[in-house]
């Protein structure tokens, strides 16, 4: 062991108040503890060395066989689980399953030494002229723009140029009293029958005076009731227009 | 290194001896080493598995040990980590701060059958464990080992200067704590 120093000069200068005190231990130790301490710590060691040194029996143990057929079992795992690598296969797999594992081997035949004997002719190549996407694009551009302001201007000029009297009188001129007058009666008929709902309409709508004298047998004809309810109706007659009438 | 040392090692070598040998350095060297332990982790029963322990990490890597040092150098240095991973384990299983667990080796030399807070000895106990832990180590050795600067250097790893500075520190704080309170 090392030779001890005198710690009590340095001590004094140090901490004076520590130099009467005594170094005594005045914690205790159980009776024949360091006597018995050696044995017990040679009980660990060789306990330790039993740990280190001993064959390591497994606790468990494995079914009979286990290990025989764990490598095939394993492998058929991995063959199942394993990804395949080929995409289009698996594509195929899942369209067409008949399909996946036919051979892929050309059934067409190749005249002998075609490939070998292979000549494709090659001409100098050409330097053409590199034209940069960017401005060809811009024109495409321009051009769209151009026939898009076209059509909108030419179908405003023609949708808003023309005022209703300007497409009126665009319109075909038709004679319709003359043409009506042309009709014979059984034309007339036949047309009010085939469209039902204008032969709905009473008959005496169509049966109106032919004169002015005969309006007024008509009106004297009607009863006073149907009058009040005809001005009713149409309140803007003035009762005026009435009585000269 | 001490020739009952070198004797002893060469005869660990032997496996004949092995054994006899191992029991007789435990011999010399575990009252040393229980009360460096003891100073520092208080309570016997843990002083006496941090000893076992260091016995058996000894077993294991003496048959490796270089005699470039001394031994009890070696044996030393063993148990102060010893001591600080145990001391490490205890503030993880508390899960508590470092104050409270000053607080905690406090306690303990209050719980210890001799104590007895009038007398000098355990007021002094008390003082030491409000130093930081290696500050502590370093006034235990030599204070109450009287161990040389060198050997303490060898021991801690560290330099003389630092452990000189350490000690003084040490000894001023605990005289404080003596007078003061």
């Amino acid at each position: 062991m090392w030779k001890k120093d005198n710690i009590e000069i340095e001590l004094k200068e140090m901490a004076p108040a520590l130099v009467g005190l005594s170094s005594q231990q005045v914690y205790s130790v159980p009776t024949f503890y360091f006597s018995a301490l050696p044995e017990i710590v040679m009980d660990r060691v060789k306990l330790e060395v039993l740990h280190t040194t001993s064959s390591i029996q497994p606790t468990y143990q494995a079914p009979e066989g286990y290990f025989d057929n764990l490598a095939a079992q394993i492998m058929s795992k991995v063959k199942l689980t394993a990804v395949p690598g080929n995409e289009v296969e698996e594509e195929l797999k899942s369209i067409a399953p008949a399909l996946v594992g036919l051979s892929k081997q050309p059934t067409y035949g190749v005249p002998e030494g075609y490939f070998a004997n292979i000549n494709i002719a090659t001409s100098p190549v050409k330097h053409v002229q590199v034209v940069s996407m960017f401005s060809r694009t811009r024109v495409l551009r321009y051009l769209a723009a151009a026939v898009v302001v076209a059509v909108l201007a030419i179908s405003s000029y023609l949708y808003l140029g023309k005022t209703p009297e300007a497409s009126i009188a665009a319109a075909p001129v038709v004679n319709v009293p003359a043409a009506v007058e042309k009709l014979s009666e059984q034309e007339i008929s036949d047309y009010l029958q085939a469209h039902s709902s204008t032969a709905d309409i009473e008959v005496n709508a169509f049966n109106l005076p032919d004169t002015e004298a005969d309006f007024d047998e008509l009106i004297k004809e009607l009863p006073d009731d149907e009058l009040q309810q005809f001005l009713k109706q149409y309140p803007l007659v003035s009762t005026s227009t009435l009585k000269n009438s | 290194m001490h020739q009952d040392d070198r004797e002893l090692l060469i005869r660990f070598k032997d496996p004949n001896q092995k054994e006899q040998a191992f029991t007789a350095i435990i011999k010399k060297y575990q009252e040393k080493l229980y009360w460096h332990i003891r100073r520092i982790v208080i309570e016997h029963e843990d002083a006496n598995d941090v000893l076992q322990n260091v016995f058996i990490k000894v077993w294991n890597a003496l048959a490796n040990f270089r005699e470039d040092s001394q031994l009890y150098t070696w044996l030393y240095r063993i148990a102060t980590n010893e001591c600080l991973t145990f001391l490490e384990q205890q503030k993880r299983k508390a899960t508590a701060s470092f104050d409270e667990m000053e607080s905690g080796l406090s306690n303990k030399i209050k719980a210890d059958e001799g104590f007895n807070a009038n007398k000098l000895e355990w007021k002094l106990q008390l003082a030491i464990q409000q130093l930081p832990e290696k500050q502590r180590i370093v006034f235990n050795l030599r204070y109450y080992d009287e161990m040389p600067y060198e050997e303490m250097s060898r021991v801690l790893e560290t330099s003389e200067g630092a452990l000189k500075a350490s000690y003084h520190h040490a000894a001023k704080k605990i005289e404080d704590y003596i007078l003061n309170r």
